[in-house]
C-alpha cells in the first residue's frame, strides 16, 4: 500500500461461515472498505485489538497514516446481547479508533456517533527521506562504539 | 507438542486474572508476578494488546465455568495477540468438562486455584530448584561470535548470573557484548530446561543415534544443538530459536558494519569519522590527552584516474588504505571522507609508545613513514612507466592546540593540507599543536621527500 493512503479495514462479524454474501460484499466494496471476516465475538474482538496494536506502532514510528478500523456485526440479533455490550465496551477501552455498524436486511448503518468520513481525511505528510545520511547521533554511536570497553572497535589494521 | 518452549521474553511480565478467579495473594511464590484483573473475557483480550512491550501478560488465569466450551476459541483469540500467552483455566474438572475440548496443551486446567501458583512456577522455568548450576559447553562458536583460532575443546562457561534470563538479555547481549548472543542464549536454554550440558557444534558427522537438532536459518547453518538430556524432538525448537537469535545478532553486525564502512577501500566512512572524531575529542577532554587528526589527498589523483583508468584509481585507494593501517597503532583509524580524501584520527591512548615496541611511535613518526611507503609503492595498474611516482600532501591539526571542537580540527587540518598542496605538493604541514605534540629530534614544519 502506498505510503500515506487512507484506507478503511472493516472486520466483518458474521454467524453464517458461508461468506458475506454479495450484497454486503458490494456496499464494503463502495465504501472501499477492507473485508476481514470473522465468526466469533472473541476472535473479532482479537482481530480488532491487534489490528489497533499495529496502527498505533506504525503511527509511532512514522511509517504511515493512521487507518481507520470498523466492526461490522452481520445479523446482530446472532449474537447474545451481554455478550455484544461486553465487546463494544471492551472495544471504547482498548480500540477507541474503531467504530462499530450493523449489517441487518442489507442495509448497512452505523452504531457509534462517529462513523468514517465518506471522504477520506488527508493524509498527514509523510517525511521525505533525508537526501544526505545525517550524521550518526552522540547516543547512537556512544552504543555502537562502546562494543567492548576497553577494546577499539574497528577494522584490524 | 514438545512440553518445554523456547522462551520468547523474560520473566518480565505480568499475569491477567478475568474477573474473580483468583486472589491476587494467591500468585505470590519464589516468584511474584504483578497482577492485572479485568471484568470479562473482552477486557482480557484488550488487555494482552495493549501491554507495553516491557510488561507483557505472560499467563491468563480464567474460571473454567465462565468459558463453559469457549476455552479453545479463547486460547485461539488470545494467541492472535500473543503466541507465547499461556491460558489457564481455574476450576474442577466436573465444573468444565468441555472447556479444554479444542485447546491445544498451551491450556491448562480445569485446575484448582491453589495449583496456579505451582503451575506459573513451572511454567516459567525460572527459578531453578536443583542446587546444581547447569553447565555449558560451546563447542563451537560462530565466526560473528568471536571465536579464537584453534579453539576445538569444549569450555566449560561461567554458568552466569542468578538472575533469570529473558530476550531482554539477548538484546543486551547483542547491542553491547562483542562476542554476541550466543553465550546468552546458551545460557538461557539450560535455565528454561534445566538441561545442564547443552553445546552447539560444529561437528558434521554426529554419533549414531545421538540426539541434536541443527541450528539453521535460512541459508545459514549455524551449528547442531546437542543435549546429552534431551531428545531430537525437544532440540530441534530450541534449535530453531537459537538459529533465529544468532541470525539476527550476524545480520545486526553486518549491518553495523555496513553502515560505517567504505566498501571499496575497506576504511572507515565519513560518517564514522565525525562520528568518531567528535567521540575521541570529548574522551581527550576527560582524559587530558592529545587527540590529531590527519587530512590528505593522493596529488594529482584525477590525472592517475583519466590517464590509467578508473579500475587503476579504486587500486590506488584501496592501497593507500592498506599501507595506512600498516604503519597506525592500535587505537588509531583510517577513514575515506572523500573521492581521494583520507582521513586519519590518531586517537591511540597508548600513544606515544605502541604495544610492545620499544621506541616512541608519534604521529610524526607514523605519517613521514606512511609518506614514505607512498611514494616507493610500486602500483602494477599504473603501468611500467609510472611507479614511484605517487604522493600525498596533507595537514595534522592536534587537540586542544589546533582546534578546540572537532570541526574546528578538521578544520584546521584541511587549511593544512591546502597549505601543503600550495608548496608544491608531496608535503604534510603540522599545526602549531601538531608539532608542539610530537616528541622527535626533528622539529622541522614539513615532511618532504
Amino acid at each position: 500500500m502506498p505510503s500515506g493512503e487512507h484506507q478503511i479495514t472493516a472486520v466483518v462479524l458474521t454467524p453464517d461461515e458461508g461468506g458475506l454474501g454479495e450484497k454486503l460484499e458490494s456496499l464494503l466494496d463502495a465504501r472501499a472498505w477492507r473485508a476481514v471476516e470473522v465468526h466469533d465475538l472473541l476472535l473479532a474482538m482479537a482481530e480488532l485489538c491487534r489490528r489497533q496494536r499495529t496502527q498505533v506502532l506504525r503511527a509511532t514510528w512514522g511509517l504511515q497514516a493512521a487507518d481507520e478500523i470498523v466492526l461490522v456485526v452481520a445479523d446482530p440479533q446472532a449474537w447474545p446481547d451481554a455478550q455484544m455490550a461486553q465487546l463494544r465496551g471492551a472495544l471504547r477501552r482498548y480500540a477507541p479508533g474503531a467504530t462499530v455498524w450493523t449489517y441487518t436486511d442489507c442495509v448497512l448503518s452505523p452504531l457509534d456517533q462517529s462513523p468514517p468520513a465518506a471522504v477520506p481525511p488527508p493524509a498527514p505528510p509523510v517525511p521525505p527521506l533525508d537526501a544526505e545520511p545525517r550524521p550518526i547521533s552522540r547516543e547512537e554511536i556512544d552504543m555502537l562504539l562502546e562494543v567492548e570497553p576497553g577494546k577499539p572497535f574497528g577494522p584490524a589494521p | 507438542m514438545s512440553t518445554v518452549h523456547p522462551p520468547p521474553r523474560a520473566r518480565r511480565g505480568r499475569v491477567l486474572i478475568v474477573e474473580d478467579a483468583l486472589a491476587p495473594e494467591q500468585l505470590g511464590g519464589s516468584w511474584a508476578p504483578s497482577a492485572v484483573r479485568v471484568s470479562n473475557l473482552f477486557e482480557a483480550i484488550g488487555e494482552v494488546a495493549a501491554a507495553p512491550a516491557g510488561k507483557p501478560i505472560i499467563a491468563a488465569v480464567v474460571a473454567a465455568e465462565r468459558v463453559g466450551d469457549a476455552g479453545g476459541r479463547l486460547a485461539a483469540a488470545l494467541r492472535q495477540i500473543d503466541p507465547s500467552l499461556k491460558l489457564i483455566l481455574v476450576g474442577d474438572g466436573d465444573q468444565s468438562a468441555g472447556a479444554t475440548a479444542d485447546a491445544d496443551d498451551d491450556l491448562v486446567g480445569p485446575v484448582a486455584a491453589d495449583d496456579v501458583r505451582r503451575i506459573l512456577d513451572d511454567e516459567s522455568r525460572q527459578t531453578p530448584t536443583q542446587t546444581v548450576e547447569p553447565t555449558i559447553r560451546v563447542v563451537h562458536r560462530p565466526e560473528s561470535a568471536g571465536a579464537q583460532e584453534g579453539e576445538s575443546r569444549p569450555a566449560p562457561l561461567d554458568p552466569g548470573p542468578q538472575e533469570p534470563l529473558g530476550d531482554t538479555d539477548l538484546v543486551e547481549a547483542m547491542l553491547n557484548d562483542s562476542s554476541g548472543v550466543l553465550d546468552t542464549a546458551l545460557r538461557l536454554m539450560a535455565q528454561q530446561t534445566r538441561w545442564t550440558d547443552v553445546a552447539l557444534t560444529e561437528d558434521p558427522t554426529p554419533s549414531p543415534g545421538a540426539a541434536g537438532a541443527e541450528a539453521t536459518y535460512g541459508r545459514h547453518r549455524f551449528g547442531r544443538l546437542t543435549c546429552p538430556e534431551a531428545t531430537t524432538d525437544q532440540l530441534r525448537p530450541w534449535a530453531d530459536w537459537l538459529a533465529r537469535w544468532l541470525a539476527l545478532d550476524r545480520a545486526f553486525r553486518d549491518f553495523r558494519l555496513m553502515a560505517f564502512q567504505d566498501t571499496l577501500t575497506g576504511a572507515w566512512n565519513r560518517r564514522f569519522f565525525d562520528a568518531f572524531l567528535r567521540d575521541s575529542v570529548a574522551k581527550a577532554a576527560q582524559r587530558r590527552r592529545p587527540v590529531t587528526v590527519m587530512v590528505f589527498d593522493i596529488d594529482d589523483f584525477k590525472r592517475y584516474n583519466d590517464e590509467f583508468s578508473h579500475e587503476a584509481g579504486d587500486e590506488i585507494l584501496r592501497e593507500t588504505v592498506r599501507l595506512l593501517n600498516s604503519v597506525i597503532r592500535k587505537g588509531d583509524r583510517v577513514c575515506r571522507i572523500g573521492g581521494d580524501e583520507f582521513a586519519v584520527i590518531f586517537a591511540d591512548p597508548e600513544a606515544p609508545r605502541a604495544p610492545g615496541s620499544t621506541h616512541p611511535e608519534t604521529v610524526e613518526q607514523i605519517a613521514r613513514r606512511f609518506q614514505d611507503q607512498v611514494c616507493r609503492t610500486k602500483f602494477p595498474k599504473l603501468g611500467l612507466e609510472a611507479p614511484g611516482t605517487l604522493s600525498i600532501s596533507g595537514g595534522l591539526a592536534t587537540y586542544p592546540w589546533d582546534g578546540t571542537d572537532p570541526d574546528q580540527l578538521r578544520r584546521h587540518a584541511d587549511q593544512l593540507a591546502l597549505e601543503s598542496k600550495r608548496k608544491g605538493k608531496n608535503v604534510i604541514t603540522f599545526g602549531p599543536g601538531a608539532r608542539r605534540e610530537q616528541v622527535t629530534e626533528s622539529r622541522s614544519d614539513e615532511v618532504t621527500e
